[in-house]
């Protein structure tokens, strides 16, 4: 475990070089990120000038959503999507070989070699509109909160690194999949809303089946000191049982690849 | 001239030949296209819950708002620089630039032969279904599907110059991905997929008719939603196509520019 933080840091420390290298890059993602926020701002502000609650959730405590989904954003572009991105490249050109051959765990390694600062910015962001929701809401924030909202956090990076990373395991199989990387960062839009705005067997499959939905909501929540440990209890299970089967299908679909040199 | 229409003709055989081929990737783009707007159904379900009339819209005008809208983007929206924008980068792009037809046609042609694949196989079938389940459709006088067409033509052309956009930073900016990422963000926005323009801050609203991003979403979306809005068309006519001429001779300055900047192996 040691091992694989150091090596880390280090992906983290050589991204700052790139960073600097792609500066118009790092521009226009903050651009984007500012953009978003922006919009999701004047959005939400819209909405509740015309009511004060929907479905229980007030305007403060929107804010405060708006700002775990503004971290996980982060997570996804920042932390995951270029290494996503690489893959289908890397498996179509074979090069994927001088991967696979690195004495790392290669789950590991594909998906987390390349760390981009471009989207720091939405981090940033998300933790500036979670302080002000705290603060204009006039919310009485617990360390236990924190604690379990970090602690769940956690759980909700896990669950979706495993889901992206199964989805991706396709290329395997088919030869062109150009927009392959772009599917699941398209289902964020699920957990853009807090779970409780879905009724129905929709409610149950976001929840219980594929509960992307709980990767805001369970963390926010516990901010909110609204402790809902059956909701953390689904978010544990289903990060562990998906970081499993992304094994199953990582370690059969290498059996796929053929390489360059082979 | 006959020989180059001969030349597209047959791009755009091949580019449906390939499509076909390629179905995945179209099945994923209906996804990665269909979920926003489920999403924002969701969303305006549970806001209707608490109140009736939204800005003057009520729950049903509201979903028909994104519903329909979700078919229009399907029929006007263009992916060109997704798949350039990496090719630029590995420099494959080479033995594009290099044969004898403009690249802009070759992109347009392919993107137009996916773009029929993608409405046959997916876009009407769902319209189909969509008929059994909502009643928001109706079938459109003559008139109408000619404007409608027209606008549609117009929001493609619209499109498709922000998209070479993107792919001509793509020859100045080695990580171009990005812009692609700002061109989505500005059209999703500013051309009301994300919010009808009535909904908008009076700022964001002047802003968005000003520019030309109305016409690859709100203007064909009201001309088939509020039908008595093609009396006044000519003056939204106007406007999109002095965009479209601006907007191209921006393109075609742009990118001189930007090729002057790309260099590849053997080049």
């Amino acid at each position: 475990m040691k091992r694989y933080i150091n090596l880390y840091k280090a992906f983290v420390k050589q991204s700052v070089m790139s960073a600097i290298a792609y500066k118009s890059d790092f521009i226009v993602w903050s651009i984007v990120s500012i953009g978003w926020f922006i919009f999701n701002i004047v959005f939400y502000n819209l909405l509740y000038s015309n009511v004060s609650t929907i479905n229980g959730w007030t305007k403060p405590d929107m804010f405060l959503f708006q700002g775990f989904y503004f971290i996980i954003d982060f997570y996804i572009w920042g932390v995951l999507w270029q290494n996503m991105k690489a893959l289908p490249l890397k498996v179509n050109s074979g090069a994927l070989d001088m991967d696979l051959i690195k004495p790392v765990n290669q789950r590991f390694f594909l998906a987390f070699r390349i760390f981009r600062w471009n989207n720091f910015n939405s981090f940033l962001l998300g933790i500036a509109i979670i302080i002000y929701a705290i603060i204009s809401g006039g919310m009485r924030i617990t360390i236990s909160g924190i604690v379990l909202s970090i602690f769940s956090l956690i759980f909700s990076f896990i669950l979706i690194y495993a889901l992206w990373f199964s989805s991706m395991c396709v290329v395997f199989f088919v030869g062109r999949i150009n927009n392959i990387q772009h599917f699941f960062p398209g289902f964020r839009q699920f957990w853009k809303v807090p779970q409780h705005f879905y009724s129905g067997l929709v409610r149950v499959g976001l929840t219980y089946i594929v509960p992307i939905t709980l990767v805001t909501t369970v963390p926010a929540q516990f901010l909110l000191n609204q402790k809902d440990l059956i909701l953390l209890g689904v978010l544990i299970v289903a990060s562990l049982i998906s970081l499993k089967i992304s094994k199953i299908i990582f370690n059969f679909s290498i059996k796929k690849y053929s390489g360059a040199s082979a | 001239m006959k020989n180059n229409l001969k030349k597209y003709q047959e791009i755009i055989k091949i580019s449906i030949k390939t499509s076909l081929q390629y179905r995945v990737e179209m099945f994923l783009w209906l996804i990665i296209d269909i979920i926003p707007m489920l999403s924002m159904v969701v969303l305006w379900i549970a806001v209707y819950s608490q109140s009736q009339v939204i800005s003057g819209y009520s729950l049903e005008q509201m979903l028909s708002y994104y519903i329909i809208g979700y078919f229009v983007r399907s029929i006007i929206s263009v992916h060109i620089e997704e798949y350039w924008v990496e090719e630029i980068r590995k420099g494959n792009i080479s033995f594009v630039l290099l044969k004898p037809f403009s690249f802009k046609a070759f992109s347009i042609m392919e993107e137009i032969a996916w773009k029929f694949i993608n409405i046959i196989m997916v876009t009407i079938p769902i319209i189909i279904i969509a008929t059994q389940v909502v009643d928001i459709f109706y079938l459109p006088s003559f008139i109408q599907i000619l404007t409608l067409l027209t606008s549609f033509l117009i929001g493609f052309a619209i499109d498709a110059i922000f998209s070479f956009f993107v792919v001509a930073g793509g020859f100045i900016f080695n990580q171009a991905h990005s812009l692609s990422h700002l061109k989505w963000m500005l059209i999703w926005i500013l051309s009301g997929a994300m919010i009808p323009y009535e909904l908008m801050p009076v700022w964001l609203k002047n802003i968005s008719i000003a520019l030309p991003f109305q016409h690859v979403y709100n203007t064909p979306l009201r001309l088939y939603l509020e039908p008595n809005t093609i009396n006044h068309y000519l003056p939204t006519l106007a406007h999109s196509i002095l965009w479209i001429l601006t907007l191209y001779i921006a393109l075609k300055i742009f990118w001189k520019y930007a090729i002057k900047n790309y260099s590849a192996v053997g080049n």
